[in-house]
């Protein structure tokens, strides 16, 4: 067996140039694959790590009314039991209370429905870049604040006067005029043009339908919050759930259930990528295919004359599936190791993709592409290219299975 | 002119001489091109199902409006009804279908429950389409008027039923104040948990009474008869269907959001291609290379009989265009055949992530594009590849001494 692996081994480099070619082919296919999938991955983690931050936060309490349909009443019950949880954890952050509301939104003749969120502005900006991306005017206590895109659509500016319509808690229409006092940029299209802020003092008696500002302080439909490292945020949340005593209908969800197409794009990517990989995979189990058809016609001669010097017919096939299964073989951990290490070196300095892609800005992106390694997909591909190699050898295999050693040999 | 003819004689007979080593040469050419386009089929194909499902069946492909209508969708800047022209736009054989529609936003209150919707009001004929047939989730498209048809999730948020009457409060033509009872028929699966909230389908005379826009078009939605990425009609329509104050929109001018994320994500598509290309590109040069060795001998017998190098390297370049064009028509065929069974028998996503996809409205298939112009161009591209391949064999016959071997 040894001494079969070693003349499939020599016979691969008796023509070095032509083997050297397949072999850089599969080292450059397998290099630029691994790359691609860091890259890729890179961009999806930080487009997560930017839809985090714009809109979906890292975990949110709610009453479970609220999240199933968006209930004005269903208020939750004693937040301030929440806080004082978040504010005793150590890895939490910062956290920041929200009313929210369904509206429609007035100015002039146009109309727009819109989701109001009434803050405290001060915290909220320590959880969301929304209200530190405020471009013209500021996150003020009487009026609202707008995002471009909406204001951009309904043809509204800075001091122009809107009008909100909505339901308070008891079922009752609410219309109020508000002056627009802020505009903010910079954050993904879809929630410039839902989002409004709003201040919690000139909403709330309106909501509530009473005046009483006391009542207004313990109204709230979501407290959002911010860990510190979110590999650990499940066992935050866990014990941020167990110190509160009898939670009733709140729930606490990370934003992998908040958001639960951001958490599976992930997921998405890998299988896409994966076969993506199989099919440049597939088109090099061809080419080697192709190579040793080639190599074994060429060399009926030879073949033929170790037959007849007595090598059996099985160890001329597995010397073939040797041959090609070594050629696959040769270049796979080249290029897994030249990727893993371009993945390591980029990941640190970064790619620019200034002025490359304007699309990937739109999404909130920074215009540098910062790959991650994924190790994970290394068995897998090694494993691809293994079968297919395997795979691309029977066809040859066989054919100088078939080869007659005294015909084979009159084959000038 | 007889040089030429003798050089093609040549090389057609070449290729016959040894007829294995064509067929793998261009087996190598015609597979190369087989998975190119299933690739790029795919990728386009996947953007194709987006497109369907996030515009296909709501906002339309292309919509007809009044010039000031965009962005602000405002209910003043509505057509006048005009049938003519719209049976006009219905005789072009480029537009599948073509349905006036009026819509704005108004909120719905049933007790102490309300939401805010979008009202879309759609006319009879359009009811029947299939696709809106399809969507209905319970009861049924037969009405009376002041008849609505609520997304499931928004029936769901206001609790109600077939059969409940709902009140509809909200900002009418020309700023006039819009109410009206509306009784429940149905509810909707609109395929998106997004439009389930917030879409109120009605009647388009009954949209006009709401709003007080009697005789008013909010836009007219065209679906072309080709919805492929590459093509995009609005400018050609825009030119046969000329009308004062009416403007061609087509969805790629509505929704930039959508366009910059298929630009975005076709960028490493090309880049995936580009890395298929690339190893391609290096099995066609080891074949080439191979079969320069192989022929060594005979190049050197040929010059060594007095041939002129640049004829026979006018020879055996001329079969590498003939193996290349052969092999890609081969290939172009082969990869048709797989994107229409990849068509007809689509790959799924499998999984959680097939349900979460599912949950979002989409269909968890991977669809081909059956785009013509993805052969066309990959065949281009892999014959140029083959072509630059060649030079080694030609390095080969201008390196040959006639001496040695």
């Amino acid at each position: 067996m040894n001494l079969l692996i070693q003349m499939a081994w020599r016979n691969i480099w008796r023509s070095p140039w032509r083997s050297g070619v397949v072999v850089g082919a599969m080292a450059l296919g397998v290099w630029a694959g691994v790359f691609m999938m860091g890259l890729a991955q890179g961009v999806n983690d930080a487009r997560t790590a930017s839809a985090l931050d714009d809109y979906v936060g890292h975990a949110q309490i709610t009453d479970s009314n609220f999240t199933a349909n968006q209930d004005v009443q269903a208020l939750l019950a004693q937040p301030e039991r929440w806080t004082a949880a978040l504010d005793a954890h150590p890895e939490v952050e910062s956290w920041s209370e929200r009313l929210v509301l369904m509206a429609v939104l007035q100015a002039g003749a146009a109309s727009a429905p819109v989701q109001i969120l009434a803050v405290d502005p001060e915290r909220e900006s320590r959880v969301f870049t929304a209200p530190r991306n405020v471009v013209s005017g500021a996150l003020g206590s009487e009026g609202i604040t707008l995002g471009q895109k909406l204001a951009d659509q309904l043809g509204a500016g800075l001091g122009d006067r809107v009008v909100l319509s909505f339901q308070d808690v008891r079922g009752e229409i609410h219309t109020v005029l508000f002056a627009v006092e802020g505009i903010y940029d910079g954050v993904s299209n879809l929630i410039e043009g839902v989002q409004v802020y709003a201040p919690l003092t000139a909403l709330a008696p309106e909501v509530l339908g009473g005046d009483s500002l006391a009542m207004a302080r313990g109204a709230v439909h979501q407290i959002h919050f911010r860990v510190r490292t979110l590999d650990s945020l499940d066992a935050t949340v866990a014990q941020i759930q167990g110190a509160v005593a009898e939670p009733g209908s709140a729930i606490v969800r990370t934003w992998r259930g908040i958001s639960p197409d951001l958490s599976y794009a992930d997921e998405v990517l890998a299988q896409s990528l994966l076969l993506f990989m199989a099919v440049i995979l597939f088109a090099m189990a061809f080419g080697i295919l192709n190579t040793m058809l080639m190599a074994i016609l060429e060399r009926t001669r030879e073949l033929g004359m170790l037959m007849a010097i007595g090598l059996t017919r099985r160890k001329v096939f597995r010397l073939v599936v040797w041959e090609t299964l070594l050629l696959s073989l040769a270049g796979m951990p080249i290029g897994l190791l030249l990727g893993h290490l371009t993945i390591a070196v980029t990941s640190r300095t970064g790619i620019s993709i200034d002025g490359v892609d304007k699309g990937l800005a739109e999404f909130g992106l920074q215009s540098t592409i910062y790959p991650v390694s994924v190790p994970e997909f290394y068995l897998p591909i090694a494993l691809l290219v293994a079968v297919l190699g395997l795979l691309s050898s029977l066809y040859p295999a066989r054919k100088a299975l078939k080869l007659n050693p005294i015909e084979s040999m009159r084959v000038l | 002119m007889n040089a030429a003819r003798l050089v093609l004689r040549l090389a057609w007979r070449n290729l016959g001489r040894n007829r294995r080593r064509s067929l793998i040469t261009g087996a190598a050419i015609a597979f190369a091109l087989f998975f190119a386009i299933i690739l790029r089929s795919l990728q386009l194909g996947v953007y194709n199902h987006m497109v369907a499902t996030v515009v296909g069946s709501m906002s339309g492909y292309v919509q007809v409006s009044d010039t000031a209508y965009w962005p602000s969708q405002n209910l003043d800047y509505a057509l006048y009804e005009d049938q003519e022209w719209l049976d006009e736009l219905r005789a072009d054989r480029e537009i599948a279908s073509a349905y006036p529609r009026l819509q704005g936003f108004s909120l719905l209150s049933v007790g102490d429950q309300s939401g805010v919707a979008q009202w879309i009001g759609i006319s009879p004929e359009e009811a029947k389409e299939p696709m809106w047939q399809a969507r209905l989730a319970s009861g049924s498209w037969n009405s009376t008027p002041g008849s609505v048809w609520l997304g499931k999730r928004l029936a769901e948020q206001l609790r109600v039923s077939v059969g409940d009457t709902l009140v509809a409060m909200g900002q009418g033509f020309q700023g006039s104040m819009a109410g009206a009872a509306w009784v429940v028929a149905g509810t909707l699966n609109m395929g998106n948990p997004e439009l389930e909230k917030r879409s109120a389908v009605v009647g388009l005379a009954d949209a006009q009474e709401f709003a007080g826009a009697y005789g008013m078009w909010s836009y007219i939605q065209i679906t072309p008869r080709s919805t492929e990425l590459s093509s995009d009609p609005t400018a050609d329509l825009s030119a046969r269907h000329p009308r004062d104050g009416a403007h061609f929109l087509g969805w790629q001018t509505r929704m930039p959001e959508l366009i910059q994320m298929i630009q975005a994500d076709s960028s490493g598509g090309k880049v995936i291609l580009f890395i298929l290309y690339v190893v391609i590109g290096f099995g066609l040069l080891g074949t080439m290379i191979m079969l320069a060795n192989e022929r060594q001998r005979e190049f050197a017998m040929q010059l060594a009989m007095g041939m002129r190098r640049g004829l026979l390297a006018g020879i055996v370049f001329t079969e590498v265009v003939l193996l290349s064009v052969a092999g890609a028509l081969v290939g172009a065929v082969l990869g048709r055949v797989a994107v229409l069974i990849l068509d007809r028998f689509p790959l799924r996503l499998q999984g959680d992530v097939a349900a979460a996809v599912e949950q979002q409205g989409w269909e968890p298939i991977l669809p081909p594009s059956l785009d013509w112009s993805i052969s066309l161009t990959h065949g281009g591209i892999i014959v140029v590849i083959a072509l630059l391949a060649a030079a080694w064999p030609l390095r080969t016959v201008f390196k040959t001494s006639p001496i040695h071997r």
